[in-house]
């Protein structure tokens, strides 16, 4: 298919530029956006057309990207076959049923003018792997992927300490890391992705909880088999575990979730908490239905996007979480555009535009309310849950608090492979440290998001006058104001030491697609401290 | 279950899924299958009659070593040096029927259970080609007793042993692991011990039948191919590309010469029970559909064994590289240093931690299960202490590694990711003499 013409979207008031980072874009195949043919949907009567009141994240989207009855008519009934198996065909069917007119892809236009023949539809009936566009040749830093996930969120369970919030959804493809190798997880002869998040009931906040979470899944009285998913870090979803998993016969479907020990160093409102495993169950229903309405949610953004600097809206965190799925998106944060004036073009030129040195010339501050970390101006496309750029995040909007926000003095929020280390010293004698000694900590985040990044292994040095006076590893610690960190106390530091910050492992959590290309450095970043 | 048929199936998995099943169904098929009739009827054999099998040597009990455990010696080698485990094996748990902790009671009961056991090895060699077997007993079978084991016997009841699992605790009387390359002697075997028959092999076996209760039978296969032919459970894809050669599911050898410990150092060497050795037996399900649908070989390579391994290919396609060492000695001795370099650690080299003046310090009996139709193994070990256990599981589980690298709580430590833990038993398994119904104090009990 031809690529979306930008120039003459009318709907587009950005101006695009020619050094775009991701102007190598994979021409996706018509094979990705046809969509199936009147074959296809000849031969299942029990296509569902009526609404659902089941609880699925594009619920939320704006009502006129939802397909219509007619739209589900036109596209091919989707058997279980056809979902796991004709993933290209899905995924052009919720391509076609996007009629929002700033999003719009073209619609395909079958070179042949016969779409049964091409090729690439037989393959996809054959090879159980959705093909969805992948942006080819991404930057080195979290980018925009083609679309939107969609999936059902399963209303959160209690187990134990831990309030879980299952998600399911079609099978994805994740990158998983092993040590300094990334490896694209295919998602061949599986049903579905299973993810669940996990929070603190109390305080909403989502906990790094990778240690011994197990998930049995079973169909419903029937033996389960067990899977320990992958940690990992997604644009929409921030922090979470997830895999492919195969399932059996549609049905009701058991996820008994153990969460185990939260192993980090707790403090604060966290001290002595999430110390046992607990145990609860969701359930969720694998069936036609579902696997309709996950693939028709699938919200792509317009292709001029793909491969940018930026990220999704993680639709995911802050404290009401999983309360706001059902709304009409997040609240927007009080220092961005609020998402409706984001189509006016005034304030912002198009992304990869304009390069900006750092604003205040400042290595250790690069960004600022106007500028990313890259120094381009902020832009920001879409609404609610389908908002994406490089927008300044509200409070809210993240997993962390903003560097600005987090407490102590702070020194700076250095960039390692898209990383920011948003580093802080806080005073003698906090609450952090046992006797009178300085408490550093490093926050590494994703960038925009503000997803913490956990499973890294990160050391520093503090050095004076070229001595190193200290050097340790800091310890990943979970707090209820400083959020998920690394850290360490310091005995001793004065104004103008030089403080190194390493990162000797990058997170070693799997990635969602915009992801898989980031925070895969090792490297030093070092600081100038200015006492608290 | 149900026995698949012979003529759908390779012999070798017919009679895998034979002893799977057990009891005199499962004991026809195998004999319907060796006699060539291919269908699994057993009209030509009468499985109640202990009738002689064809090609499984008889024994003789004088030849028969003084420990339970000493199974080394009859067991062939590979051409690396390799101990050869028998093929197929099956666990017992049983109860009492009988209240031991009264003399009498105890006396005769001894007496039939240790002529049954003696009639044992006069029924089968003493090798894998006949029958090897221990009975083993739990700590809930010492408690019945007035007095204690001797303090040079270490058998703690089972416990948890990681943050990452909730296992339930076998607390059956006595484990009886029986061990052959002929499922048809296993199944022989097991029906003269536990079932209504008085022979095996053309011999008389004592009848015990009323001695036990059953608690639990756990089966398993350890061979080249035999993982690759039972992909059809969950818990494996089933086009999983396990090697041809590897015997576990996660397409490996395992058993490697250098990094079992000897018969020798599981034995306990002083008090009453000397000769004796402790067993631990863990009950894992495994879980490999990310394994081989999502890790490469080098991933596997990496966290089976360790990056350096992968590295260097040191290894092979299934461990045929490694001959009859897994190449551990070498690697850096702070795990957790290398850890943080190479951000994932290998499960050989974290159990070699474990080793002591570079010896290893238990001896795996291990072997594959497709019991319930899953993924699993049965992780049985022997070691002169349980504590000797609990170390090497604690050097296993790095947890330290996962506390202070980027190396998950299971994601890149080890096969973690991959193994769950159901059950935990320990048990005793006294020497040859003492085998039968031991008293804590078995000198005293003479």
């Amino acid at each position: 298919m031809p690529i979306a013409d930008h120039e003459s979207d009318q709907e587009m008031n950005h101006t695009h530029e020619q050094d775009h980072d991701a102007a190598d874009l994979r021409d996706p195949t018509a094979t990705d956006h046809n969509p199936p043919t009147t074959e296809d949907m000849s031969d299942d009567p029990s296509i569902r057309t009526e609404s659902t009141k089941r609880d699925f994240t594009e619920a939320s989207r704006p009502a006129d990207t939802e397909p219509t009855e007619a739209d589900l008519e036109t596209h091919a009934p989707l058997t279980r076959r056809r979902v796991v198996a004709g993933g290209a065909a899905l995924a052009a069917t919720a391509l076609a049923g996007c009629s929002d007119d700033e999003h719009v892809v073209d619609e395909p236009e079958a070179d042949d003018g016969d779409p049964t023949d091409d090729e690439g539809s037989d393959d996809a009936d054959e090879d159980a792997v959705p093909e969805l566009p992948q942006v080819e040749d991404p930057p080195e830093a979290a980018y925009l992927p083609t679309h939107f996930e969609a999936m059902e969120h399963i209303d959160p369970v209690v187990a134990g300490e831990y309030e879980v919030e299952g998600m399911v959804t079609y099978p994805h493809l994740f990158w998983n890391v092993t040590g300094e190798e990334v490896e694209a997880a295919e998602p061949a002869g599986t049903d579905v992705h299973l993810m669940a998040t996990v929070r603190d009931p109390e305080t909403g906040t989502i906990l790094p909880a990778e240690t011994g979470l197990e998930m049995v899944v079973a169909r419903e009285g029937e033996e389960g088999t067990p899977h320990a998913p992958w940690p990992m870090i997604s644009q929409e979803m921030g922090f979470h575990v997830g895999d492919n998993v195969p399932l059996g016969e549609d049905g009701t479907y058991e996820v008994e979730v153990r969460v185990g020990a939260i192993e980090a160093r707790k403090t604060g409102e966290f001290a002595g908490r999430f110390e046992e495993p607990g145990t609860g169950t969701f359930t969720f229903e694998f069936d036609d239905e579902f696997r309709r309405e996950v693939v028709a949610g699938i919200h792509y953004l317009d292709e001029e996007h793909w491969g940018a600097h930026g990220s999704l809206a993680n639709h995911v965190a802050g404290h009401e979480g999983h309360d706001e799925h059902n709304g009409d998106g997040h609240d927007d944060g009080s220092d961005h555009d609020d998402g409706s004036d984001h189509d006016d073009g005034s304030d912002h030129d198009g992304h990869g535009g304009h390069h900006h040195d750092d604003a205040d010339g400042d290595p250790h501050h690069p960004g600022d309310s106007h500028h990313d970390h890259h120094g381009d101006e902020r832009w920001d496309e879409g609404e609610g849950h389908h908002r994406f750029g490089t927008y300044l995040r509200g409070g809210d909007e993240g997993e962390l608090p903003a560097a600005a926000e987090l407490p102590g003095e702070l020194l700076g929020e250095p960039v390692i492979g898209d990383a920011l280390l948003a580093t802080t010293v806080l005073d003698r004698g906090s609450r952090f440290v046992e006797d009178d000694e300085y408490y550093l900590a490093v926050s590494p985040r994703t960038p925009y998001n503000r997803s913490m990044l956990p499973m890294m292994a990160l050391t520093y040095e503090l050095r004076r006058d070229g001595e190193t006076v200290e050097s340790d590893s800091l310890r990943d610690t979970l707090d209820h104001e400083l959020g998920y960190h690394y850290a360490a106390p310091l005995a001793d530091l004065e104004e103008g030491d030089e403080l190194v910050v390493t990162i000797d492992t990058p997170t070693n959590a799997s990635r969602h697609a915009g992801y898989e290309t980031a925070f895969l450095e090792t490297g030093d970043a070092e600081l100038e401290v200015t006492l608290p | 279950m149900t026995l698949p048929d012979p003529a759908d199936v390779p012999r070798r998995e017919f009679v895998k899924a034979a002893v799977a099943l057990g009891g005199t169904v499962g004991l026809s098929a195998c004999l319907g299958v060796n006699e060539g009739e291919g269908s699994g009827d057993d009209d030509s054999v009468d499985p109640t009659a202990g009738d002689d099998l064809d090609g499984v040597p008889t024994g003789d009990p004088d030849s028969v070593p003084d420990r339970q455990h000493a199974w080394n010696d009859s067991l062939p080698t590979d051409e690396d040096g390799n101990v050869k485990t028998p093929v197929h094996h099956v666990l017992r748990l049983v109860d009492l029927a009988v209240d031991v902790a009264d003399p009498a009671a105890r006396e005769e009961a001894r007496e039939t259970l240790s002529a049954a056991l003696s009639d044992l090895e006069s029924a089968f060699e003493w090798s894998n080609e006949g029958l090897l077997f221990t009975v083993g007993y739990s700590p809930a079978y010492f408690e019945r007793f007035d007095g204690s084991l001797p303090d040079s016997v270490d058998l703690p009841e089972p416990t948890a042993l990681t943050s990452l699992e909730d296992p339930a605790f076998d607390d059956a009387d006595i484990l009886v692991h029986l061990a052959s390359d002929f499922p048809e002697a296993l199944l022989a075997a097991e029906e003269a011990l536990f079932g209504e028959v008085d022979a095996a092999n053309g011999v008389g076996v004592a009848d015990v039948s009323d001695l036990f209760e059953e608690v639990d039978r756990r089966t398993g296969f350890l061979d080249a191919g035999l993982p690759r032919e039972h992909r059809d459970v969950e818990g494996v894809p089933e086009d999983a590309p396990i090697p041809e050669g590897a015997p576990l599911f996660m397409g490996f050898a395992n058993g490697f010469a250098e990094s079992q410990a000897t018969e020798d150092r599981v034995t306990i060497a002083e008090g009453p029970f000397a000769g004796a050795t402790t067993q631990h037996l863990s009950t894992l399900q495994t879980q490999l559909n990310a394994w081989w649908d999502q890790e490469n070989h080098h991933q596997r390579v990496a966290k089976m064994f360790s990056p350096t391994h992968a590295a260097e290919d040191r290894v092979g396609e299934w461990g045929e590289e490694l001959a009859a060492d897994p190449a551990v000695a070498d690697l850096p001795d702070d795990a957790v240093e290398y850890a943080r370099d190479e951000g994932v650690v290998g499960h050989a080299q974290k159990a070699a931690r474990a080793r002591e003046d570079g010896d290893p310090i238990l001896l795996r009996r291990d072997f594959p299960t497709t019991d319930g139709d899953h993924t699993g193994l049965h992780f049985l070990t022997l070691q002169e202490s349980i504590a000797d256990f609990v170390r090497v599981r604690e050097a296993m589980t790095g947890e330290d590694i996962a506390d202070d690298t980027g190396v998950g709580t299971r994601v890149n430590n080890g096969i973690l990711q991959y193994v769950f833990v159901r059950r935990r038993g320990n048990y005793l398994v006294p020497p040859r003499e003492y085998r039968s119904l031991p008293t804590p104090d078995p000198n005293a009990d003479r």
